[in-house]
């Protein structure tokens, strides 16, 4: 028996749109900064349990302790206090969310401007495929252009296994190189542009919510509804909206906008959270 | 090697494999976590019959295993007293995560209708690059059954990767209207 052939290799009985599906899980890499938040909620579990001798290293919490203790524990692993590990084990204070968060705020601190996405020009049309341009923007130059992305995006260089890379779009050609020229380019920065925006009124809301305004989160949030009726960052207005409804005490509306969403987006990154929403 | 060598070097490993075992991001610190404790714990039982990696991914797999039965069990709980304020902030290029975030919805939602012994195999195989054997031993299988669940789990993604393409095509199509999804309409200007 040998192995059969695989899928992203070249000559592979694997359809382009199947091989594009595939594509988005060679870059299932860590974010920046994660492996380092997560050793330090990690090394402050094992490093006082595993003593080794070099007690001082759990108990200092600098940066510097979780080294040492890790190395001290290591060798005597099986006495280590660490029981149940497994099952309730939860990073200390914002835990999860900080680095589900730290997945879209760290990475792009060291990629390519929003203007230069790291998507051909053909994923143009992929990121709202639904959507028809908001009616307040001219439609882009580049608009009818593009093909469906999954379809005949040629296969990049990338090698097909083992996404070492750290960065997921290190993989990938930089910036397009005419942007002046490139009415793709040119669509590309218009819709950054809102991107920006949009993000703006998003913070605007949370400040809102986090200062305990409610009514004025909700408020900012359908204002933010109105101008952006299909944003990039919908799912996250919507998230934040079921919340506010929720502190404003309306737990029947957030739980039925919050099914709804479910409904929509199950896989969403913020499912889990929205799920305790429905009653 | 000490520990945080270990850690280091097999990291990134752990990361995407629970990544494509099924574990979201939003749990992915825990579970990663989840897993080096573990590794930590019976380190000493590790004997080296295996390749170091292989025996790491025998632990992502029993953990991602642990935490879908528990996601089930707690789909209703979970209360939601921590605001959902962790999303893209100021520094994130939100034009590529939106894109990274649709591949990785449409890639996922395939994934998750595999059992996951096929999705193990599946990831392995394709996306990490692993040989049948040494996925055989990693999940303590027959080659065989290696090949056979590869096989079955291809023609599932397959079957999902040509709806998915269906999918695109209805909604690519020119339509003056395109219709709102259940998101907008939930979300639209109810006061």
């Amino acid at each position: 028996m040998s192995d059969p052939r695989r899928w992203m290799e070249e000559g592979a009985d694997a359809a382009p749109h199947e091989r594009a599906l595939l594509r988005a899980g060679l870059d299932m890499a860590p974010p920046a900064g994660a492996e380092d938040a997560i050793w330090a909620a990690l090394s402050a579990k094992i490093g006082p349990g595993g003593g080794g001798g070099d007690g001082g290293g759990g108990a200092s919490g600098s940066a510097g302790a979780p080294e040492q203790a890790a190395t001290a524990t290591s060798s005597t692993a099986s006495a280590s206090g660490a029981i149940g590990v497994a099952k309730g084990v939860f990073v200390g204070l914002l835990g999860a969310a900080i680095v589900a968060g730290a997945v879209a705020a760290l990475v792009p601190t060291k990629e390519p401007p929003p203007a230069a996405p790291r998507i051909e020009p053909t994923a143009e049309a992929v990121i709202e495929p639904p959507r028809a341009p908001e009616p307040d923007v001219p439609p882009p130059e580049a608009a009818p252009a593009p093909a469906p992305a999954t379809e005949d995006e040629p296969p990049k260089s990338a090698p097909p296994r083992r996404s070492a890379a750290a960065v997921p779009s290190a993989s990938v050609e930089p910036p397009a190189p005419s942007p002046a020229v490139d009415p793709a380019a040119a669509a590309r920065a218009e819709r950054a542009s809102r991107l920006r925006e949009e993000r703006t009124a998003l913070g605007d809301a949370r400040a809102a919510l986090r200062a305990g305004d409610t009514a004025g989160a909700l408020q900012k949030l359908e204002a933010m509804g109105d101008r952006f009726p299909n944003g990039t960052l919908a799912q996250e207005r919507e998230a934040l909206a079921i919340e506010a409804l929720a502190r404003a005490g309306q737990t029947a509306a957030a739980s039925e906008r919050a099914a709804a969403f479910l409904r929509a987006h199950p896989t969403s990154a913020h499912a889990k959270k929205l799920r305790g929403f429905v009653r | 090697m000490n520990f945080r060598q270990l850690y280091d070097e097999h990291f990134p490993f752990v990361w995407r494999s629970l990544r494509r075992l099924g574990i979201r991001e939003s749990d992915l610190a825990d579970a990663v976590q989840d897993v080096f404790l573990v590794v930590h714990r019976r380190l000493p039982e590790f004997e080296g019959r295996s390749k170091m990696s292989t025996w790491i991914f025998g632990i992502c797999f029993r953990v991602a295993g642990d935490r879908r039965k528990a996601a089930r069990a707690a789909d209703r709980r979970d209360g939601g007293d921590e605001p959902l304020l962790h999303t893209p902030d100021e520094r994130a290029d939100v034009a590529a995560e939106a894109e990274r975030r649709r591949e990785l919805a449409q890639l996922e939602a395939l994934l998750d209708e595999l059992p996951l012994d096929q999705r193990a195999v599946f990831t392995l195989f394709e996306l990490e690059g692993m040989t049948g054997e040494d996925i055989a031993q990693t999940l303590e299988l027959p080659l065989g059954t290696v090949y056979s669940r590869l096989r079955l789990a291809r023609e599932a993604f397959r079957r999902g990767a040509a709806r998915s393409q269906a999918r695109d095509r209805f909604y690519m199509a020119p339509s003056p209207k395109a219709p709102g999804s259940a998101l907008t309409n939930q979300a639209g200007g109810k006061r």
